[in-house]
């Protein structure tokens, strides 16, 4: 069986069965649950890797604030888009609602594709607030190191298509892992409670 | 039965990611079935499996070509009873593949999944199905491959005839339209431009796609928009 073209993941016409919204209709509909969250109370890896701007960036550089760290990839024709989505938008929520900073990044499981000057274009093309948002790339093996901290499989299949843990981790504002969720659909109501909680937490300490 | 090394292992390591869950209410069991036809069987690797409600479950199927020929096989899994697709979670990637298989070879599929703990009480058993839903002889035509691109990286949104009916369409933000029109109505250069620069959460597939790939995802393209609607 050869690579490349010959593996991918593909249609959902079958999986996605169910109550497919037009367009407009889907946000009034409710989701179901479609992610495994799991509280841990972990020390987060401490993770140096490259920023969007080809910069050294370690995630303790971020202590004091809620992040959000999620996995993904920027030609992910399947959940990377979603989760990365939610992702922003429980960022931005949050930190609107003045209880404390929030931060989001993106740990690409492509590095093949994923060079800083992608990322960045990525990023741009989708707004993305840089005070507040990192994506992150490096070198195949120190993003493996990374990976495999945080428990995050990854396969590559072809060019341009990974298979991966579809994790997202909440860390706290002292650097420790608090909650994972794992699945391509986080669901952002359940998230954005989460930081919340975690911002709470540090503000009655 | 040889399995080809170059196996799919599309999340079947993911359960490894996740942490000891708590169990659910009732268990759920879920029934595995293939398909034996004459050019190709599809094999689960057993035939059910009893999991709690939130625990991961890993599943496998072998893909055997009994053909002559090298051939391009789509392969798609299907849940039951009604409403089992959204209390079924698949836990990594897409659930449907596309293999080059040559004569005789097969190749194991494994993935991973878990019943969400909101599924319906009343499903006791879930069935999961593995079935062929394309086979044909691999050919160097460019409308094969855009039709393979196409089912790879763009199905799972805008669905198999590109009406937006795709697995993560309804995820996105503002939803997927049908494509369809804008297939009739478009020149080839904004078509391309998409392709290679993206759209919204569309990805950019220029880092990924070469030029003359991209000319035969657009040939597919034109094929979906001559379908009626």
């Amino acid at each position: 069986m050869r690579l490349g073209l010959v593996l991918a993941f593909l249609s959902g016409a079958v999986l996605g069965a169910g109550p497919h919204g037009s367009p407009g209709q889907h946000a009034s509909v409710a989701p179901p649950v479609r992610m495994l969250r799991t509280q841990v109370a972990t020390k987060t890896p401490d993770s140096v890797l490259t920023d969007q701007d080809g910069r050294r960036f370690a995630l303790r550089d971020l202590r004091g604030k809620a992040v959000l760290v999620s996995f993904v990839y920027t030609s992910c024709p399947d959940v990377c888009p979603v989760m990365f989505h939610v992702v922003t938008e429980v960022q931005k929520r949050v930190q609107a609602e003045g209880h404390g900073d929030v931060a989001s990044v993106f740990v690409t499981t492509d590095p093949e594709i994923d060079s800083p000057e992608v990322l960045k274009t990525f990023a741009v093309r989708r707004s993305v607030d840089f005070s507040a948002t990192t994506l992150l790339t490096g070198k195949p093996d120190e993003l493996q190191a990374v990976w495999s901290a945080f428990g995050v499989k990854v396969k590559r299949l072809g060019r341009g298509l990974v298979d991966h843990s579809p994790l997202t981790v909440l860390i706290d504002t002292r650097g420790v892992m608090r909650y994972r969720y794992l699945g391509g659909f986080p669901q952002a109501e359940i998230v954005a409670a989460d930081v919340r909680k975690v911002l709470k937490n540090r503000a009655t300490k | 039965m040889r399995v080809s090394a170059g196996a799919l292992l599309c999340g079947v390591f993911l359960a490894l990611a996740a942490s000891p869950l708590v169990a659910g209410q009732a268990p759920a069991t879920i029934e595995f079935r293939g398909e034996n036809q004459a050019q190709w069987e599809l094999v689960p690797y057993r035939r059910s499996i009893t999991v709690s409600r939130g625990e991961v479950f890993e599943t496998e199927f072998t893909i055997r070509n009994k053909s002559e020929r090298e051939v391009l096989a789509g392969v798609l899994t299907e849940f039951g009873p009604p409403g089992a697709d959204s209390a079924l979670v698949h836990l990594g990637c897409g659930s449907t593949f596309s293999l080059i298989l040559k004569p005789g070879e097969a190749a194991a599929v494994p993935a991973s999944y878990f019943v969400a703990e909101d599924a319906p009480e009343k499903i006791g058993t879930f069935h999961m199905s593995y079935t062929v839903y394309s086979f044909e002889a691999l050919s160097p035509d460019p409308r094969q491959v855009g039709r393979q691109i196409y089912a790879s990286r763009c199905a799972t949104c805008h669905g198999k005839l590109g009406r937006g009916d795709g697995r993560i369409a309804r995820f996105l933000d503002g939803g997927v339209g049908d494509l369809r029109p804008a297939l009739r109505r478009k020149a080839d250069e904004p078509l391309l431009d998409a392709i290679a620069s993206g759209v919204g959460p569309m990805p950019a597939f220029a880092p990924v796609l070469t030029v003359m790939e991209r000319q035969a995802l657009l040939l597919h393209l034109r094929d979906l928009g001559r379908v009626a609607p």
